[in-house]
């Protein structure tokens, strides 16, 4: 039980550390909007989930389950609501380097 | 151990979205770079509750979470309708 809860942790946290080197790191908002919402919510709901195993799943961490469980919820609802926001807004995407013309 | 580890992991994270939070050319970005900061400092207190002893912290971690939710969807409506 300590030994599965020790990965849960530790696989949350490497997900949380390499989304948000990607958000510091990528160049476009779309990009960004990837790494964050990707990472986020399995992040934090992997660290939760790997606390409530280490625990025993006492009825006094009914709170762990019900915080995992919105995380559940609204995590791709707000990636959704910036990636709306930016596409109703016309920003553009990055541009990538056209290879069409090349050949 | 474990919450040292987990502390020390977070903070190096919640400084890569901080530089996010600061230095975004956008409005949008700096809402991004808010949204994954509350998600980082929610796994923090939800450690300081199971690990330090306190469960208020973990009542609280959910209270944070659904502020930072309302206001994340509110503020991205308005500037919606702004543009």
């Amino acid at each position: 039980m300590n030994v599965l809860s020790l990965i849960l942790i530790f696989t949350g946290l490497l997900a949380t550390l390499i989304g948000s080197y990607g958000i510091a790191k990528l160049g476009d908002i779309y990009s960004r909007l990837q790494a964050s919402g990707a990472s986020d919510t399995v992040g934090v709901i992997l660290v939760l989930l790997g606390f409530l195993v280490r625990n025993g799943f006492r009825f006094s961490d009914s709170f762990l389950a019900l915080l995992i469980l919105f995380f559940f919820v609204t995590g791709p609802i707000v990636t959704h609501s910036i990636g709306k926001t930016a596409f109703l807004s016309n920003v553009e995407p990055a541009k990538t380097p056209d290879r069409s013309e090349e050949d | 151990m474990l919450r040292l580890s987990v502390d020390v992991i977070v903070g190096i994270s919640l400084t890569f979205t901080l530089y996010r939070l600061f230095y975004g050319p956008d409005v949008l970005d700096r809402l991004l770079g808010y949204s994954s900061v509350t998600a980082k400092i929610v796994i923090l207190l939800a450690v300081e509750g199971v690990m330090g002893g306190r469960e208020v912290f973990v009542n609280l971690a959910l209270i944070y979470a659904i502020l930072s939710f309302l206001g994340i969807v509110v503020i991205a409506r308005y500037i919606e309708r702004e543009v």
